[in-house]
């Protein structure tokens, strides 16, 4: 009975290629879908969670307050690691302070690499949970040695072991390799840190008073707590080591330090007034309610479809219940064949997701993989498997098996049944979410779009950043410049501290006239040479811009117009800034503002001071827009290899970090893009559903119509309508709820766009289009029937 | 006797009348026998043989099969008894396109959970008889009417009925075709299976041994 039951399903899915191509494609896209965002979901959500102490590690930060707006910095002074350790021993295993990632060059014979990595204190093996491949843990700390990741190794020292061997690092530094360990893995925070691990000892060799002081906040703090201690007891404890310690500068901003558990990095690491508000955690959740909400769509549609069609089965219950068939007998039937469907869909979207994982992982910028062997999988696939298939098997299960044979057989004319409202609503529910989708990304493009309009202020374009990492740059700077710009490829070359789409350094303590005297400021610095602005294309709104000719232009700073209104400057030109170590300095310059940090807030008061004791490290160098740009790098990396063998040449371009502005925006809309694509499809199957089961209820109206003369345009036209009227339904509800989802989304934008009502009806048209041409394959069909046969059949 | 119909009527009520489909109706039917029910269209013959077969409903009177009251049976009793008794023969055959004939004929026999060897034999028998062994890897629509009906015919006898219920077998049939199927129910007629017949051809009423005519619903 099984077998011919299967026989049956296996036949009846042969029979219908169209359908069923469209009806297990479609709930495969679905489970595929939704199998892609768990698995996203997943990786999220187990971040970090490799770290064999995951639970008691910590970074210590700190809420300052600059006039009521409660700031949270990572970042801290390097007495703070003592103070930790001596008065809050009891709390902690280990107290590692860390510098930021650091690029630094190595050399080892003739092999010249750069990489990113870190200046940690001794228990960064622990912090980090190493896994050595070389050498022990015990062995880090040593500030005349080294440890390497895999990769770094392998590529300076290829397969033999390197403990004990030298290296250079930055062609001043020797250092013995102490360990290797393995890279961290690609769902760690520690990943694009940790290439290499130096002691923090040998940053500290000769640094003056300002690194060491209690006012200058430069290093991370990450901490083991002990093994009773909860997160919270540490974190209340040492809330007010800083205003222990620190002096009464310090203490202006009353910082107040907390503890940010390792299991919140990944996902609540957005922080406002202090506290946080979450973090990817949103992205989290709206993905996931996203892929329920994909299957749920999927999972009616198939439903949908499957009954649309039961009709059509009605003559068989008949024929079944005549030859002997009890109602449970069919009742198995019907759900063995949903079940067998259903099964094919889910082996399919294990098929489909496996082909768009690549692009998958490309998107997301993630390594996620199906979990072949994790329970979880077939968890799902038990319970989305058993549900579907039981849903799917209810309505045709239960409905048709209690058919009265007599009524099929006997050809009276065939009830319509079937819910025509469920599949109306079902219909309008599909695309509500598809236009809120649809509007969602046009919305995201629309603001992409909005800050790629906002005038920078600078010219990114052919614009090169070279950072300068040892001192043979350094020295070689000037020799470098004269010699590219002895070519006509190169139109300037300028120095700078920050790169100009990134300016990331403040400092405050500041005082001019007119300032409050309670007002505590912090103003953004650029630290640049003579050349900058020309190099960067600035506009100087007034005064004038830095130049050889002056030479008190050393104490010179040029504002830009946030830092006048913030200051207060009536007529800023002249003024005299008292600079917190003591100097006086002179606004010589206005210019205009530019986006130096995030496209999506309001330009941040900016001070751009003469760079007289060239700490500037970053080279940014103009290109000639009338050059071929291969010939010009191809130029630039012999003329820097020609003063500078001993260091690579690592350059960006200031394009790619302006793109890198949007980037995360780009790829919700990219997301967003192909979720909008998926749901429009899958709410085309519901459309398709709802048309053929409309076609086939109508189709002795239509065959009547037709006898009577109406022309197919004209029943098409009635057919269609309903429909029509469906889907802008359904985008009427999708309006507000997606302007309401949309305008909390800009919200988080300092600097938005506003949502026009085009782009609303705009999507409103996409969608009846779509509608229409859906529909259409359906209702010409019967439209174009011949009357005679649809009229035969009753 | 094989059943016995005492005062059957049945209704619908249509915009506040009561319409009648079958009215007073009275009729014993002895094993053996063969009848065709005849009358002009709409006048009650489909909806007496279908309450004959019990997949039809009535609204007052008895109802006697082998001397059990079918007007007082539960639906599964019913069920039952009709899958033990009686077979039917359709007009448009109504076979499952989707099984090939030997699964067709295999059908009831797998509903009366019939193990596998003697569902293979009794198949094969029944092949046999009616010499279509070659046609039972083809699917229905892969036949022509008569073969579709012969195996329709294959199908009612399976399960050895002790009644065949016939609506108008012949009228999707040539006429040759239905008199080789009317041949057939003689012959077994003749074998002592009891045969109901709705038709609307004189001919073909005159293979049974008695005619019962319907008007309005009514014998007369």
């Amino acid at each position: 009975m099984l077998k011919n039951h299967l026989k049956i399903a296996w036949r009846n899915l042969r029979k219908n290629k169209g359908y069923a191509l469209i009806n297990i494609g479609g709930l495969a896209l679905g489970f595929a879908i939704t199998l892609l965002i768990g698995l996203w979901i997943y990786d999220e959500l187990s971040f970090n969670k490799q770290h064999s102490d995951y639970d008691r590690i910590a970074e210590v930060l700190q809420n300052v307050d600059f006039d009521g707006t409660i700031e949270t910095w990572e970042s801290q002074n390097y007495p703070l690691g003592d103070a930790l350790r001596t008065e809050y021993g009891t709390y902690f295993d280990e107290v590692v302070m860390s510098t930021y990632p650091r690029r630094s060059i190595f050399k080892h014979g003739e092999t010249v690499v750069g990489e990113m990595g870190t200046f940690m204190e001794d228990g960064a093996p622990t912090i980090l949970d190493l896994k050595m491949l070389h050498g022990a843990k015990t062995s880090f700390g040593e500030p005349n040695s080294i440890f390497l990741s895999a990769t770094l190794a392998n590529s300076l020292f290829g397969e033999e072991n390197p403990i004990g061997k030298s290296l250079m690092m930055n062609n001043e530094t020797s250092l013995k390799v102490a360990g290797v360990y393995e890279d961290m893995p690609r769902s760690s925070n520690f990943r694009d840190e940790t290439g290499y691990l130096a002691s923090l000892d040998l940053l500290m060799i000769g640094a003056g008073p300002n690194k060491k002081g209690w006012l200058n906040n430069w290093l991370m703090v990450f901490v083991k707590i002990v093994e009773n201690v909860t997160v919270e007891q540490a974190s209340a404890a040492i809330k007010d080591v800083k205003l222990n310690n620190a002096g009464e500068k310090e203490l202006q901003s009353n910082p107040q330090l907390f503890l940010h558990p390792l299991s919140k990095w990944r996902l609540y690491s957005h922080f406002e007034n202090g506290v946080s508000i979450g973090g990817r955690i949103t992205y989290v959740w709206l993905f996931g309610f996203i892929g329920a909400f994909v299957l749920f769509l999927a999972s009616i549609n198939f439903i949908n479809l499957s009954t649309a069609r039961s009709q059509k089965r009605a003559e068989e219950v008949g024929i079944r219940k005549v030859i002997g068939s009890s109602k449970i007998q069919l009742i198995q039937q019907f759900f063995m064949e949903s079940l067998l469907v259903v099964l094919l869909s889910f082996f399919l979207s294990l098929i489909l997701a496996q082909l768009a994982l690549p692009l998958f992982n490309d998107i997301t910028q993630k390594d996620v993989g199906i979990l072949w062997g994790h329970p979880m999988l077939w968890v799902m696939f038990l319970v989305s498997v058993g549900l579907v298939g039981i849903l799917s098997g209810l309505y045709p299960a239960f409905y048709l098996s209690s058919f009265l044979p007599i009524k099929v057989l006997k050809g009276l004319p065939r009830t319509a049944g079937g819910n025509v409202r469920f599949r109306r609503v079902l219909v309008i529910l599909q695309f509500v979410v598809s236009v809120t989708l649809v509007i969602g990304t046009l919305v995201i493009y629309q603001q992409i779009q909005f800050v790629k309009n906002r005038s920078l202020g600078y010219e990114v374009e052919g614009l090169i950043m070279v950072p300068m990492q040892t001192d043979e740059v350094k020295k070689n700077y000037e020799a470098f410049r004269n010699t590219l710009l002895e070519s006509n490829a190169f139109l300037e070359v300028a120095r700078s501290e920050s790169p100009v789409t990134n300016t990331w350094y403040s400092d405050f303590d500041f005082n001019w006239k007119g300032k409050d005297p309670g007002f505590r400021d912090n103003i953004f610095r650029g630290l640049v040479n003579h050349e900058f602005g020309k190099t960067i294309q600035w506009n100087i709104l007034k005064g004038r811009d830095f130049s050889k000719a002056y030479a008190t232009d050393s104490t010179a700073v040029i504002l830009n117009e946030a830092a006048v209104k913030y200051m207060g400057f009536e007529d800023p030109i002249g003024q005299i800034i008292e600079a917190p170590w003591g100097e006086e300095l002179t606004v010589i310059g206005v210019v205009e503002d530019m986006i130096t940090q995030s496209l999506y807030e309001s330009n941040k008061q900016t001070m751009f001071r003469f760079d007289r004791y060239q700490q500037a490290n970053l080279m940014n160098i103009k290109l000639n827009p009338n050059t071929d740009l291969t010939e010009a790098m191809n130029q630039l990396s012999t003329v820097y290899k020609q003063f500078n063998p001993n260091t690579p040449m690592e350059y960006t371009f200031a394009e790619d970090q302006y793109a890198e502005k949007f980037a995360f925006e780009a790829r919700v809309g990219k997301l967003s893009g192909i979720f909008a694509g998926l749901a429009i499809f899958i709410s085309c199957l519901g459309l398709l559903g709802l048309a053929s089961f409309v076609a086939e209820r109508r189709t002795k109206e239509i065959g009547i119509r037709k006898v009577l003369g109406a022309s197919v345009s004209m029943l098409w036209q009635m057919l269609s309508k309903e429909f029509v009227g469906l889907v802008l339904l359904g985008s009427a509800l999708a309006i507000p709820l997606a302007s309401y989802m949309m305008q909390q989304w800009l919200k988080d934008y300092e600097y938005r766009t506003e949502i026009s009502w085009s782009l609303y009806g705009y999507a409103a048209l996409g969608a009846v289009l779509v509608t229409l041409l859906t529909v259409s394959f359906q209702t010409l069909r019967a439209a174009q029937n011949n009357p005679i046969k649809s009229l035969r059949t009753e | 006797m094989l059943l016995q119909l005492n005062n059957i009527f049945k209704w619908v009520n249509s915009g506040g009348q009561r319409i009648f489909l079958l009215k007073d109706i009275n009729l014993t039917v002895e094993e053996g026998e063969f009848i065709s029910i005849m009358g002009p269209s709409g006048s009650g013959k489909s909806t007496l043989l279908y309450v004959l077969g019990m997949l039809d409903g009535f609204d007052e009177g008895e109802y006697h099969f082998l001397e059990e009251p079918v007007h007082t049976m539960k639906e599964k009793h019913r069920s039952n008894l009709y899958k033990e008794y009686i077979g039917f023969v359709f007009q448009s055959y109504h076979l499952l396109d989707e099984l090939t004939v030997w699964e067709n004929l295999e059908m009831p026999l797998l509903y009366k959970k019939m193990g596998s060897a003697e569902r293979k034999a009794k198949v094969a028998d029944m092949l046999d008889r009616f010499n279509i062994v070659a046609k039972k890897d083809l699917f229905p629509p892969q036949l022509s009417g008569g073969q579709q009906q012969l195996v329709g015919v294959a199908r009612a006898l399976i399960s050895n009925p002790k009644l065949i219920l016939a609506d108008e077998p012949t009228g999707n049939l040539n006429s040759k075709q239905g008199e080789e199927i009317m041949e057939l129910f003689k012959q077994l007629n003749s074998e002592g299976v009891t045969i109901i017949q709705v038709t609307h051809s004189e001919k073909n009423a005159s293979y049974a041994s008695r005619v019962i005519n319907l008007l309005d619903g009514r014998m007369i």
